[in-house]
């Protein structure tokens, strides 16, 4: 090779490293490595700038800007006839882009420009991209807010929140409002009382009716209406001096701010006229036609009685199970289906695994907890038609007089009894008769025999599933809890050995485990989903001793 | 050679075609049938979701294998913290990833292996058991088989210098062959792997799919990666996060490649036949060339001569001519010479005259007869 060549090629092997590892860093380069994660970000800009050449998006920090004006909301935004901010920004409100862009770069800049010499500011005119940054070193850690009993409570009892009706008992006219079509207004309904998602929807939704007084022709959204209310609520206390809410975004929505909110465990029930029981049936009404009525109860299930008041206190809102209003799941699901319910009929309103505003999709969820797990992790979810229907559809309502059926405090007193009935009829287990320690050494090679602490084991599955109500309900008795591990086979205090149905090799049609995987599998998983953290599923010699 | 008219009419086709569109295609629609692996061969499900990390089943790959022993030993789960890889003295090892998930790695005994395949001595085959076989003594080293398989799996023992060989799970053929199970899925203790036909092995993880379908993936790995493997996978998280690539396509690698390779024999076979006509026309061309030339300068030979003979006989017409006219005018002068000294002898003044005009015409005459 000739000195020239060699050099000709050396250099293009330069040049192809160069690129390479230029290639490499590139690529490295696209890691969005965010730095600070912020609950207050807003995002200003249409965010298209990828597609049709405009500048990115501008991240905005709204809690930061609210301390650099110490926390003078005219700053940047209108205050309404009741003295309230508007949240739009100034000017903004029904401004075309172009004027938006103009009044936002006027007044940012302007603003930051004000700023006295010495104090850090944000960026002048010529500093584009210190606001349309593209790829900013800020994450969002946001968190929906969940305005749970024990908040709704807190506000319930704060005397600092004066109804909006004068002289009312409660406060709840406050917050909650109907809306009144004919004379466009929205008024305060006692017993009336729903969620806010119930009407403000993710996005504003068209306002039923011809607009309001004021020209306005949706309803707002859920964010919108929530920082109306609550935002300026706290914001009028604030001005007063009296201690309330936070006004900053991350008050609500930063993750630590959130887990730092007061709770209270024992919050009161909410008073909305809501039953303490209900006797579900699958005919809406009966009337006074007998042979009728014979009929419709005869078509079908046995009633369900629904313990209302002890769902209330198991679920953070109403809104767990009544997605979209407070009335009862009849009247939208009906038993055929229908157009109001989405075609979703009552069976499977009630039944769906998929949903969690069924019940027993809700249960399954339960079922997956930390103190259910260790059993039902390794059950899997039966569907609807291998399950005991009278399990719940347990009231027999077809040897009732029906003349009493139409009578709600009777259905009421039916239901009321049967979840009586339920609750007195667990039956207990005499822990004596349990088994205490259990040798298990039927496979045993390369270790020692376990001796298994039968009885501590079934006594701290007992203690939990006890103090669950849930449990206690569905298990019947503390027996079904044994068939965690006793499974297939009756409940009984002498179940069969694991080996008269596990041998030495697995099953594969059956998906039956040899004795191995069976007894590994049942008490390595337990201790995985109860997160036990005192026995490790690899630390084999804390069960059995190495030979 | 049986190969009969109609397949070898086939093969020129696709040859053709190959040559200029691209063989692939064509020329594996003439290679053969799918293959989707041997009846009842056997195989493994994995499911991950119930793997603890344990390395019992590295103990007794070691132990079955009688490999050598590690610097740490498989009690030491500190080794889970990195992520490793199928080595000379491991053909399994177990992967810790995110959520304290757990995979193990060891030859997945693909149906088509891309590793027997690549090897052009057969060292390495598809047994009908299901495992992947490696054959020692006819292995030469060339270590094409870690380059072709997709996973990632065979080793090379370059720690022996003198005879150097490949290294990859077994799927502990020879146990199999006793009646007993693979030394990995004997010890787990979680019954994590599940020894069986591979057929009913896919039945059992779509059991367990359906039955939990909030615990696992909708997929199970390896029942068409690379065309199947023997051994097969259930995931609770996307196989990629547990370290399994998801690029890997349904075909295997003998498929993907039996197509260019089955049109190598052919276009080899065609393209001294092709480069012959090619030059044999050109060799003619030039042929013709050539005899045209030649015939066109014999053609101009031919006129040129014609022509020279042409005007020589012209020339030698006019000279005939000329010599005719001057003798005649000779003849004439001569004969008024006579006839003007006859006058003289009447009229002497007159004659000379006479014979002046005579000598003009005369020189011209003879110059030209002497050309």
């Amino acid at each position: 090779m000739s000195r020239q060549k060699y050099g000709q090629c050396s250099l293009a092997a330069v040049i192809l490293l160069l690129l390479f590892s230029f290639a490499a860093f590139s690529g490295a380069g696209t890691v969005n490595d965010v730095g600070e994660k912020r609950p207050d970000i807003l995002t200003i800009g249409s965010g298209s700038h990828k597609t049709d050449r405009q500048m990115p998006p501008v991240q905005f920090l709204h809690d930061r800007h609210t301390r650099a004006v110490d926390g003078q909301c005219a700053k940047c935004h209108d205050l309404t006839d009741k003295n309230k901010p508007d949240f739009t920004y100034k000017d903004t409100k029904d401004a075309d882009v172009s004027t938006r862009k103009d009044i936002f770069h006027d007044t940012c800049i302007s603003c930051h420009a004000e700023k006295k010499a010495g104090e850090s500011t944000g960026p002048m005119e010529a500093a584009c991209r210190s606001c349309h940054n593209a790829d900013p070193d800020i994450g969002s850690s946001w968190k929906d807010l969940a305005f749970n009993r024990s908040l709704h409570y807190r506000h319930v009892s704060s005397d600092a929140i004066a109804p909006a009706v004068p002289g009312a008992e409660d406060n709840c006219s406050a917050c909650h409002h109907s809306y009144n079509e004919a004379s466009k207004e929205i008024f305060y309904e006692q017993g009336k009382e729903s969620a806010c998602i119930y009407c403000h929807k993710d996005a504003p939704t068209e306002l039923p009716g011809s607009p309001t007084a004021d020209g306005r022709q949706t309803i707002r959204s859920e964010r919108q209406a929530a920082h109306d209310s609550c935002v300026a609520c706290h914001l009028f206390l604030t001005d007063k001096k009296v201690k309330t809410g936070p006004v900053e975004c991350a008050g609500c929505h930063g993750p630590a701010e959130q887990a730092a909110i007061r709770t209270i465990d024992d919050v009161p029930r909410l008073k909305r006229n809501q039953p303490d029981v209900v006797l579900i049936t699958g005919w809406e009404t009966l009337g006074d036609d007998h042979d009728e009525n014979a009929k419709l109860i005869a078509a079908h299930m046995d009633p369900v009685a629904f313990d209302h008041k002890l769902h209330e206190t198991q679920n953070a809102t109403c809104t767990a199970c009544h997605h979209e209003s407070l009335d009862a799941c009849i009247l939208c699901h009906t038993t055929t289906g229908n157009e109001k319910g989405g075609y979703v009929k009552l069976a499977d309103a009630m039944h769906s695994i998929d949903s969690t505003t069924s019940c027993i999709g809700c249960h399954a969820e339960l079922k997956q907890s930390e103190n259910c797990a260790g059993c039902h992790a390794q059950m899997p979810e039966k569907s609807i038609k291998d399950r005991a229907c009278d399990s719940c559809h347990n009231v027999d309502v077809k040897a009732r007089p029906q003349k009493l059926l139409t009578d709600e405090e009777f259905t009421a007193g039916l239901a009321a009894a049967v979840i009586q009935d339920r609750a007195q009829a667990y039956e207990k287990t005499d822990m004596e008769k349990v088994p205490d320690i259990v040798t298990i050494g039927v496979i045993s090679k390369e270790y020692k025999p376990s001796r298994f602490p039968h009885r501590m084991v079934v006594k701290a599955v007992f203690e939990k599933a006890d103090k669950n109500e849930m449990a206690r309900a569905f298990h019947g008795q503390e027996l079904t809890l044994c068939a965690g591990c006793h499974h297939n086979s009756p409940p009984s205090m002498t179940p069969p050995k694991c080996s008269s149905c596990h041998g030495k090799s697995t099953d594969i049609a059956a998906d039956k485990p040899a004795l191995m995987g069976a007894y590994h599998g049942q008490c390595i998983t337990c201790h995985q989903e109860m997160n036990v953290a005192s026995v490790q599923p690899t630390d084999c010699i804390k069960c059995h001793e190495k030979k | 050679m049986a190969i009969s008219r109609r397949k070898f009419i086939g093969c020129m086709a696709a040859a053709a075609f190959g040559t200029t569109t691209g063989a692939t295609r064509l020329a594996h629609a003439v290679s053969g049938k799918e293959f989707t692996g041997y009846p009842d061969s056997f195989g493994v499900l994995h499911d991950s979701t119930l793997c603890i990390g344990c390395r019992k089943c590295e103990l007794a790959c070691n132990q079955v294998n009688n490999l050598d022993k590690p610097d740490k030993p498989f009690d030491d789960l500190s080794v889970l913290d990195d992520r490793r890889r199928t080595g000379e003295a491991a053909y399994t090892v177990v992967n810790k990833f995110d959520g304290n998930v757990f995979a193990k790695i060891q030859c997945n005994h693909c149906q088509e292996p891309a590793c027997a395949s690549a090897c052009f001595v057969k060292a390495l085959y598809k047994d009908k058991t299901g495992a992947v076989v490696y054959d020692e003594s006819l292995c030469v080293g060339c270590r094409y088989c870690m380059v072709a398989c997709p996973f990632n799996v065979p080793a090379f023992t370059y720690n022996d210098p003198l005879t150097p060989k490949i290294t990859k799970c077994t799927m502990c053929l020879p146990l199999i062959q006793e009646g007993k199970l693979p030394g990995c899925v004997d010890i787990c203790p979680k019954e994590a792997m599940t020894f069986g036909r591979r057929a009913d092995l896919i039945k059992l993880a779509r059991q367990r799919i359906a039955q939990n379908p909030d615990q696992y993936v909708d997929h199970i790995y390896g029942e068409h990666e690379m065309g199947g493997t023997a051994w097969m996978y259930l995931s609770g998280i996307p196989f990629s996060d547990i370290g399994m690539r998801e690029d890997l396509g349904t075909t295997s690698a003998p498929e993907l490649t039996a197509g260019p390779l089955a049109a190598v024999p052919i276009v080899v076979g065609l393209w001294p036949v092709l480069l012959t006509g090619v030059w044999a026309i050109n060799k003619r061309k030039e042929k013709i060339a050539a005899q045209e030339q030649a015939a066109a300068v014999q053609a101009a030979k031919d006129q040129a001569a014609q022509e020279k003979t042409k005007a020589l006989e012209a020339l030698q017409q006019k000279l005939a001519k000329e010599k005719e006219t001057a003798v005649a005018a000779e003849v004439k002068k001569a004969l008024e010479e006579a006839e003007q000294k006859a006058q003289q002898a009447e009229a002497p003044d007159e004659t000379t005259a006479d014979t002046d005009q005579a000598a003009d015409t005369l020189p011209d005459g003879s110059g030209k007869q002497e050309e």
